[in-house]
Order: C-alpha cells, then sequence, then structure tokens
C-alpha cells in the first residue's frame, strides 16, 4: 500500500462540510425534480392542447362543408334525440348525424352495405355541445375544460351558412 | 504538518468542500436557466390557442356576410364586432372591414387585431367574394 493511502494519514470531511454538501445537494435534486416534473406535465399539456386544436378545425371543415351540401339540417331546438347534436340530410346520400360522445362528437353517415362511415373528434376534456340556428346559418357550440384537471378551456364555435334550397327543420320525405 | 500527511493531502482522490458546492451551484444556475423556456412555451401554446380562435372567428365572420340578404350588408359592415367567443379569448380584439368592387362580386376583406406580438400590426385577414349588389345598393 501507498503511504498517502494510509488509513491513518487519510483527510476526510469534517461534519460541518458533510451536513453543508448534504443540504445543498438536496436543494438541487430538489429543483431538478421539481424541473422535471413540471416538463413532463407541460409536455402532455401541450400534446392534449394542440391535439384539441387540430381537432377543432378538422370538425370545423367538416361541418361547413357538410351543411354548405345539406338539403335540411335539423338542430337541437328541433327535437333531436338527447345525444344528437345535429343531423344533416344531404341531398341523395344518407343523413349525417353529429353525436355527443365522452370526450367529444362522432359523425355517423350510413354507407352501402349496411354499414355506418364513423368518424371521432375527440377532445382532451370533456365539452358540451349544442348546435343553434340562425338567419340562414348554423351554429355548432362547443365549451368545456377549464376546471382542475381538466386542462385549459375549450370553446368552439363554428357557424356555417346553408347552401341554396337548404332549409332548417328535419327533413320532410 | 508531518511529511505523509501532506503527501496525502497533494494526492488525495476526490473532491473538497469547495469543489463540490461549486459545481452544485453551476447546476443551480444551469437548471434556473431553464426557467424562461417553460415560460415561453407556455406563451407558444396560448398564441397557437389564439391563432385558431381567431381563424374560427373570421370563418364565421364570413359565413355570416355569406348568408346575410344583399340589402344589410351595408348595415351589418358598419356594425361589425368580434363575437362573444373571441372577445373573451383574444383580449383587446378589434374586428374590422374593407369593401370594394371586384370582377368577382362584393370584395369584403375582414381584418381581426388583437393584443399579441406582432397582431396589432399585422392583423389576420380573411378576404370573402360575395355576389355583388343590384346597382343602387350601398
Amino acid at each position: 500500500m501507498k503511504r498517502f493511502h494510509h488509513p491513518l494519514h487519510r483527510r476526510g470531511m469534517t461534519l460541518v462540510e458533510v451536513l453543508l454538501t448534504i443540504t445543498a445537494s438536496t436543494m438541487v435534486v430538489g429543483v431538478a425534480g421539481g424541473l422535471l416534473h413540471r416538463a413532463l406535465r407541460l409536455e402532455a399539456a401541450s400534446r392534449g392542447a394542440l391535439q384539441g386544436e387540430r381537432t377543432a378545425l378538422v370538425l370545423a371543415r367538416q361541418v361547413r362543408a357538410d351543411i354548405r351540401a345539406a338539403r335540411t339540417v335539423a338542430c337541437t331546438a328541433d327535437g333531436l334525440p338527447a345525444d344528437v347534436v345535429l343531423r344533416v340530410q344531404p341531398a341523395g346520400e344518407a343523413a349525417i348525424v353529429y353525436r355527443a360522445v365522452r370526450g367529444g362528437l362522432v359523425r355517423e353517415q350510413a354507407i352501402p352495405a349496411n354499414r355506418i362511415a364513423r368518424e371521432a373528434f375527440s377532445f382532451p376534456a370533456a365539452v358540451r355541445f349544442e348546435s343553434v340556428r340562425g338567419d340562414g346559418v348554423v351554429s355548432l357550440v362547443g365549451t368545456g375544460g377549464g376546471e382542475p384537471g381538466e386542462g385549459p378551456p375549450i370553446d368552439i364555435e363554428v357557424v356555417a351558412a346553408l347552401g341554396a334550397g337548404a332549409r332548417l327543420g328535419e327533413d320532410q320525405p | 504538518m508531518p511529511r505523509t500527511s501532506r503527501a496525502a493531502a497533494a494526492f488525495r482522490p476526490g473532491l473538497s468542500t469547495v469543489e463540490t458546492l461549486a459545481a452544485l451551484a453551476l447546476l443551480a444556475v444551469v437548471m434556473a436557466s431553464t426557467m424562461p423556456v417553460f415560460v415561453r412555451h407556455g406563451r407558444l401554446l396560448a398564441d397557437s390557442r389564439q391563432e385558431r380562435v381567431a381563424i374560427e372567428e373570421l370563418a364565421n365572420q364570413a359565413a355570416w356576410l355569406v348568408a346575410l340578404p344583399v340589402d344589410r350588408r351595408a348595415a351589418a359592415l358598419a356594425t361589425l364586432a368580434p363575437s362573444a367567443v373571441a372577445a373573451r379569448r383574444l383580449p383587446g380584439a378589434e374586428l374590422t372591414a374593407t369593401r370594394g368592387p371586384s370582377p368577382l362580386g362584393d370584395r369584403v376583406v375582414l381584418n381581426l387585431a388583437w393584443h399579441a406580438t406582432g397582431r396589432r400590426e399585422h392583423p389576420l385577414s380573411l378576404a370573402v367574394w360575395l355576389p355583388a349588389p343590384p346597382e343602387g345598393t350601398p
């Protein structure tokens, strides 16, 4: 064994030095843990928020296209079933139904061979939707979020102009 | 100090307390400097949310204008105002419109400005072409 490694000559740390180092290390580890926790939460919140924004834009485009091509449009005030937010009857096609589900909306349309095409619009928080009749327009309004644990508030308002010859109310066969 | 102790101090492996504390202080400074990144990220997220609301607002106003009878168009443009959602989500929102004839009909440009970086100087704009009003209509 080399001379300077002899246990009798080893220089250690005083109790004050040890306590000081432990305190500083604890503080740094605490700050690092807080930052990591915050970064992870931010990442999750950002992902959810951006997905909600993107979904809102896609939903708006789809609703406008459906209503522009509609022959009749039935809104909440027209006595639709409780879970149906909007019912659009295009010319020469099966009706399109926007149904409220947990976490968003589902667009359903019957297609040939007894099948139903479904498109889901999901949001990071619970959103309550309703459709409102206007003067030559239909508005789809959705509000939600903002509560603790639900993420940022979600406000959606889509105003769509009716196409030429279209009318409001249930389709009359 | 005995010779053996001096040699041990000179060649001891590891770090002194001062070195350890200096390293920890540097680490703390680096971590503190990441805080502005979080703040900036939050602002970017809020900006993207406001952009979406603004785009929807302009599209909604355009839909209202398209559905409006021609004889009510001038009055509607004169009293144009942001919707409740836009007023709530876009601080200081101001909606204006400029109107002019074009070969394709009545060209209306909607401008939406609000308190956000660069949005006062460069408002979000949407041009709408509406059927031209009959002769004599304002």
